[in-house]
């Protein structure tokens, strides 16, 4: 489905990426953990054509798609949830939605609305008002939805639960669950490795731009590694400082 | 009277209205001003002057073809000073000194090939119709303007908020990488504001040369200024606040004109414009997010 290979990757300056490698399958759900400044986003950002690759290849379904414009890599179906979520603040929500359907390929867009309201009714509550007046639970969803709303075969989160109430994360992460069940493959890119490791099957460990650590969640949530740095006792906000 | 300034400054204001629209649509998309928007305005005049002069076309369509000419001349200033500056990653000043460079270019070669004296449109192609009431005498031509100015700001006010290129617009307005994401394309959608924003300069070059009986290479300068103020009036990169504010203005105007005389009008604009920077920084029609940023 999506495919990394060797991937570098950066800011014009040295690169932030080192050889990246990694793959996500078919309906399948992936974490990618790391703590800050560890090289989520610039690895996300990468694949959804924000930044250009240095070298390596991104594959999706066997074509490669690195250094392409974003706007035809969301048109071959991958759609990226920005980090701090990025509503579109002076539209309403449903404005929101709708642009989010832009690029999309083909017909169907009013049966993904309807079926993002019908999956968050507080947005369809809330259609008409300003995206910036949503709480950031809502925000988040709003922007979960806009990036459905391209019909996306395969969807890259960047820290979907950031600065949210855990009820509200769980609420994201459930949703998350669902979409995988239909056929969504989803790359999920979490400080909070405990819950994203929960819902994926798979895993990777970035630390200073390298991956170091794959495996399935079962055998990260027991390494001893892992635990240390992410799923020790202490609040991982402590961790990060 | 009443009756008479009302019109005589509604009319004025609608024309300020046209063109500062597409003024705070290319500030809203970029972020940026566009000083050269005065010479594709007294552009836009010429080409209609001529298209009724030298072709004879009648009026709405020698209009037509002036505010088709102005959103190309829009395109080309994107192209030539706004994308190589952007692609360069330079400053936004740097935009705005372009433009204004550019504006100077585009007004000497009017000179070169209109001339400098000032020309009006000949009296045949003008709604000649004045209608009176009570002791105002309003021309057709006023209530004319009005009702064009009004109708192409209507018509991009619809553009922007009913169409998919219009959420697009509005969304690279407010931020670039959010419209990449979404599969907008930005390059284009750029294009395309450069090209609204001329087009609404052209229309207005062609209804304030109607009204005013002049067209001249310099008539964009003044013009650039009331864009301005109109700009800062109806908060930047506010359309709304711009057809507002540019009837606001030419209210003020005309109001000030009987009020105080004709040498203050100037005066009283920018003065209002000063009030305004001293007491409301976000303009009279901020919205909510401008308020909360
Ligand atoms: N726009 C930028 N220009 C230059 N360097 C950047 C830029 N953005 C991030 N970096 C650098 O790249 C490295 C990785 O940053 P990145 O944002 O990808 O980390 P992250 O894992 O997403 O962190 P966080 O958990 O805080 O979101 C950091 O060292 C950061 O300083
Ligand atoms: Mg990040």
């Amino acid at each position: 489905m999506l495919e990394i290979q060797s991937l570098s990757a950066g800011y014009g300056g040295p690169p932030v990426l080192h050889g990246i490698s990694l793959a996500l399958r078919p309906g399948e759900i992936v974490a990618v953990v790391g703590s800050n400044g560890a090289g989520k986003t610039t690895l996300l950002n990468t694949v959804a054509g924000l930044l250009r690759p240095v070298s390596g290849r991104i594959l999706l379904d066997g074509k490669p798609i690195g250094g392409l414009a974003t706007e035809r890599i969301v048109r071959a179906g991958l759609s990226l949830v920005p980090e701090g979520r990025q509503v579109v603040a002076p539209l309403s929500v449903e404005e929101n939605l709708l642009v989010g359907a832009y690029g999309r390929r083909g017909g169907g867009a009013r049966e993904t609305l309807a079926a993002v309201y019908g999956r968050f009714p507080r947005l369809k509550e809330r259609r008409r008002q300003a995206a910036g007046l949503l709480s950031g639970g809502e925000q988040q969803m709003l922007a979960i939805g806009r990036a459905l709303m391209a019909g996306p075969r395969v969807l890259l989160l960047d820290e979907p639960s950031m600065g949210l109430a855990p009820l509200i994360v769980s609420e994201i992460f459930a949703l998350l669950g669902d979409l995988h069940g239909r056929g969504i493959s989803v790359l999920l890119v979490e400080q909070n490795a405990r819950k994203a490791l929960a819902l994926a099957s798979r895993g990777y460990v970035l630390e200073r731009g390298r991956i170091v650590l794959e495996g399935t969640s079962a055998e990260l949530a027991s390494s001893p590694a892992v635990v240390d740095a992410y799923l020790g006792a202490k609040p991982l906000e402590e961790q990060a400082a | 009277m009443i009756l008479q300034q009302l019109i005589n400054g509604l009319s004025l204001g609608a024309v300020y209205a046209v063109f500062a629209v597409g003024f705070t649509l290319v500030f809203g998309v970029l972020n940026v001003l566009n000083l050269s928007q005065g010479a594709v305005f007294m552009w836009g005049a010429y080409v209609g002057l001529e298209m009724v002069r030298t072709l004879q076309l009648p009026l709405p369509a020698a209009m037509t073809v002036a505010v088709m000419a102005a959103g190309l001349l829009g395109v080309v200033t994107e192209w030539l000073v706004f994308r190589p500056l952007q692609r360069r990653g330079a400053h936004r000043w740097m935009g705005m000194v372009a433009s204004l460079a550019f504006a100077r270019i585009l007004i000497g070669a009017a000179q070169e090939v209109f001339g400098t004296q000032v020309i009006r449109y000949p009296d045949a192609t003008l709604v000649d119709a004045t209608l009176v009431v009570g002791e105002a005498r309003i021309q057709g031509l006023q209530v004319v303007a009005l009702g064009v100015a009004l109708a192409m700001v209507l018509a991009l006010g619809l553009l922007l908020k009913f169409t998919n290129f219009g959420r697009a617009i509005r969304t690279v307005a407010f931020s670039e990488t959010v419209a990449r994401l979404v599969g907008a394309p930005v390059a284009r959608v750029r294009g395309a504001t450069f090209f609204l924003s001329g087009t609404l300069a052209g229309g207005a070059g062609v209804l304030w040369s109607l009204l005013f009986q002049s067209v001249s290479p310099f008539m964009g300068d003044t013009i650039l200024l009331k864009g301005l103020t109109v700009l800062i009036l109806g908060g930047l990169g506010n359309v709304a606040g711009a057809l507002v504010g540019g009837l606001l203005l030419g209210l003020v105007e005309v109001g000030s004109v009987v009020a105080v005389g004709s040498g203050f009008r100037d005066a009283v604009g920018f003065g209002l414009v000063l009030l305004i920077l001293l007491t409301r920084p976000t303009g009279l029609f901020a919205t909510r997010e401008a308020k909360r940023a």
